[in-house]
């Protein structure tokens, strides 16, 4: 079972897309393989919540150092950012459109925000393993040679040629 | 059901490892009590997983089951840490020592004497700090760290920080190889006249036998230390390098959290745990050590109604007093026309300087005490974790991703660690509304930073900004944490600090020059719950010189003499290695 619902999964896909988006250097989020990666996220876990603390009660601090304080788990988070987009017609905007719903997204609610941008960065820079940075091209486009693991005991050489 | 022992140790972490394997080859039974597991190094993915390790914080502590809850001022009410966290204790035979750096400090002469050391040098800290001497002098604790050092096998260069404490020889290894970044800040910081050092730490540049006979392989400089097991095994941590060395006299036990220490008549009796089906046992022994990191050790004191408990309000009491956290500088230089390969190196590897720690320079009239280590690190650069942009730049889009990778590898990360002192608003004490998932109130943290740290880290900052110039950085972006409310939720340093602090005066240290609970004497509090106050430098190597101070104290007590070291009796090997062993197998002594 999709843990996100198809429009859902839509503007994510939308979102990332805007977020890090195509150019000479790479394909978008979306093409790397956010969906996937988010998926197997937000229906892990880390999306459940499971080594997060989320017992009552919950207060909303008046002074930023608290970090996330919703009752929320990521998945649920994440999911009701979307909807939020949505709802807005995220869908029917053009690229600048998108841009300034997410910059409003950004301004107005910076948690969800930060871990909507988050899930779209670790989808391109995670280990291919997770479904996401699919065969090493968020990798490339950064300059990170890739898993040590893989390039094995060259990889120290490169330092000392 | 109930176990009797000689010793039980709670907490297997560095603190708690050395004690309890130091103990039991003495010839004493000990029972080491972890509330995580035992981690198999075949059982991890395969590859260097930092989506897992260091962004979901797979190694360190569950906070579903147990967090903490903090407030900026004693006026507000606390809430909790639900995700991430400033810190990261560990969970699971090795504790953070699986997941630590590897930067291995001695203190300086002066950090164990601070109040003692400042008034000399005319030095008063502001109105409600406290600076207090630590009732060990560097002389005593001297052995121990070069025992530690030993153990962990550190790498580094005598001699070449001039304002370094006395050493009786060497470093067990050469520092790790330069890096096109160490080198840059090395030169850089010698033309400004500095001291520039290579960093001492736990990875070995070569492969290396420690007085245990437990030998362990080289670094690949692969970048995934901090927050990650190292799978080479030459990250030094408890699990690869102490406790393969555990005769069968030792008894671990995992998955088995302590919730109590039984107490009566000032002596304690043992521990009460919870294993991992939630039954509860015992554990008696003679003795008990509280190993369970700064913040579990003051919680469980807490919790057993042991110790005399602070009262912010009328000063009185000790436990849960003179709690503090490092005062990070982080810079960022922008070099547009050079590229470092960051990608290789290791957080052991990098270069130093000292000159503005301590009363290592002209205080003048700056209007704080001390300093802070400046450190130039070549850690690695793992993709997530490693993104720096220039101060301007928007946090996503086309414009973001361009600028991500252009500096990348253009980047050079230049940090300080200034001292902290203990002041009477810091402090810990029990929280009266969360609780963990078995019902016990989390400990409350009540911190803030202050006008001494952000004197102290803008003077800092300026010195930073000098050594990027220096080095040939054409921007230079530096974040000063002190300068916002302290941020709880993202990740600063594991470098927890004080709560049961050692001293010479019952009145205002908990636990006694030995680190023996002054109420209770059979019952031992170590780690850096211990600290006074923070000093400017990482906190592992006087843990573990503590910690085998402490082995020595307690084997002593109890009528037994410490094995010598570098004499291991073979039947020291464990005999079946699996059960102790997730990295490097023992070699032969």
């Amino acid at each position: 079972v999709a843990v996100l619902a198809p429009d859902e999964a839509a503007v994510l896909a939308a979102a990332g897309d805007r977020i890090f988006p195509a150019d000479e250097s790479s394909p978008a989020a979306s093409d790397l393989g956010l969906l996937a990666f988010a998926e197997r996220q937000l229906g892990g876990p880390w999306g459940r919540g499971e080594r997060m603390y989320l017992r009552p009660p919950f207060a909303t601090p008046d002074h930023p150092g608290h970090g996330w304080q919703a009752a929320a788990t990521p998945a649920e988070a994440v999911a009701a950012t979307l909807r939020g987009l949505l709802a807005g017609g995220f869908l029917d905007l053009d690229d600048a459109g998108r841009d300034a719903a997410l910059a409003r997204l950004e301004r107005d609610e910076p948690a969800a925000f930060a871990l909507l941008r988050a899930l779209v960065i670790e989808s391109v820079l995670a280990h291919p393993s997770h479904g996401g940075n699919r065969a090493g091209a968020g990798w490339r486009w950064l300059g990170f040679p890739g898993d040590p693991v893989e390039l094995g005991q060259p990889y120290a050489g490169r330092l000392r040629r | 059901v109930t176990r009797a022992a000689d010793v039980v140790v709670v907490g297997a972490g560095w603190a708690g490892s050395i004690v309890a394997v130091e103990l039991a080859r003495a010839g004493l039974e000990v029972a080491l009590l972890e509330r995580g597991p035992r981690r198999d190094p075949g059982a991890g993915p395969g590859f260097r997983d930092e989506l897992g390790d260091a962004v979901r914080q797979g190694l360190t502590q569950d906070l579903s089951r147990e967090t903490w809850t903090f407030r900026h001022d004693r006026r507000e009410p606390a809430l909790p840490v639900r995700v991430g966290g400033a810190f990261r204790p560990g969970e699971g035979v090795g504790g953070a020592g699986v997941v630590w750096g590897g930067q291995t400090w001695r203190l300086l002469e002066r950090d164990l004497r601070l109040g003692s050391a400042l008034a000399e040098a005319g030095q008063r800290p502001g109105p409600d700090l406290w600076a207090s001497d630590w009732g060990v002098a560097y002389a005593d604790l001297a052995p121990h760290y070069e025992t530690f050092e030993r153990v962990a096998g550190v790498s580094g260069l005598a001699g070449a920080n001039p304002f370094e404490a006395p050493r009786s020889g060497p470093y067990p290894l050469p520092p790790m190889p330069e890096t096109p970044l160490t080198a840059l800040f090395t030169g850089a910081a010698a033309g400004l006249g500095l001291h520039p050092f290579p960093q001492p730490g736990g990875t070995l540049p070569e492969r290396y036998t420690n007085p245990y006979g437990i030998a362990r392989e080289s670094c690949t400089l692969c970048g995934f230390c901090a927050q990650h097991a190292c799978p080479a095994g030459a990250k030094a941590d408890p699990s690869v390098a102490v406790l393969p060395a555990a005769p069968d006299r030792l008894r671990l036990l995992t998955e088995a959290t302590v919730t109590r220490v039984e107490a009566g008549g000032g002596r304690a009796r043992g521990v009460v745990y919870r294993d991992a089906a939630g039954v509860e046992r015992r554990v008696e022994a003679r003795a008990v050590v509280l190993a369970a990191y700064t913040l579990g050790n003051v919680r469980l004191l807490l919790l057993s109604g042991l110790g005399r408990p602070y009262d912010p309000a009328t000063g009185a009491g000790t436990l849960g007093r003179a709690y503090t956290f490092p005062a990070l500088v982080n810079g960022v230089g922008f070099f547009p026309d050079r590229t470092f390969e960051r990608y290789a190196g290791s957080t052991s590897t990098g270069a130093c300087v000292d000159d503005f720690s301590a009363e290592h320079f002209d205080h003048g009239d700056l209007g704080f005490t001390g300093g802070g280590l400046i450190q130039c690190p070549a850690a690695g650069a793992p993709p997530i974790g490693s993104l720096h942009v220039p101060p301007g730049t928007p946090s996503w889009g086309a414009a973001w991703k361009r600028e991500a990778a252009r500096w990348y590898d253009r980047v050079a990360l230049v940090h300080a660690q200034g001292e902290v002192l203990a002041a009477p608003g810091r402090h810990l004490d029990l929280d009266p509304a969360y609780r963990d998932a078995a019902g016990d109130p989390l400990l409350r943290i009540t911190f803030d930073w202050s006008e001494d740290e952000r004197r102290r880290s803008r003077f800092l900052a300026a010195r930073i900004e000098e050594l990027l110039r220096a080095m040939g950085a054409a921007q230079v972006a530096i974040d000063l944490p002190a300068e916002r409310p302290y941020d709880v939720a993202t990740y600063q340093c594991t470098h927890n600090a004080g709560g049961a602090i050692m001293g010479g005066d019952p009145a205002t240290s908990a636990v006694d020059p030995e680190c023996r609970l002054w109420e209770v004497p059979n019952l031992y509090v170590v780690g850096a719950s211990a600290f006074p106050q923070t000093p400017g430098r990482n906190p592992t190597g006087t843990v573990g010189a503590l910690a085998y101070r402490a082995a020595a104290t307690i084997a002593r007590d109890l009528g037994r003499t410490s094995p010598a070291r570098g004499e291991v009796p073979r039947t020291a090997l464990p005999r079946r290695r699996g059960d102790f062993t997730p990295g490097a197998p023992p070699g032969p002594p």
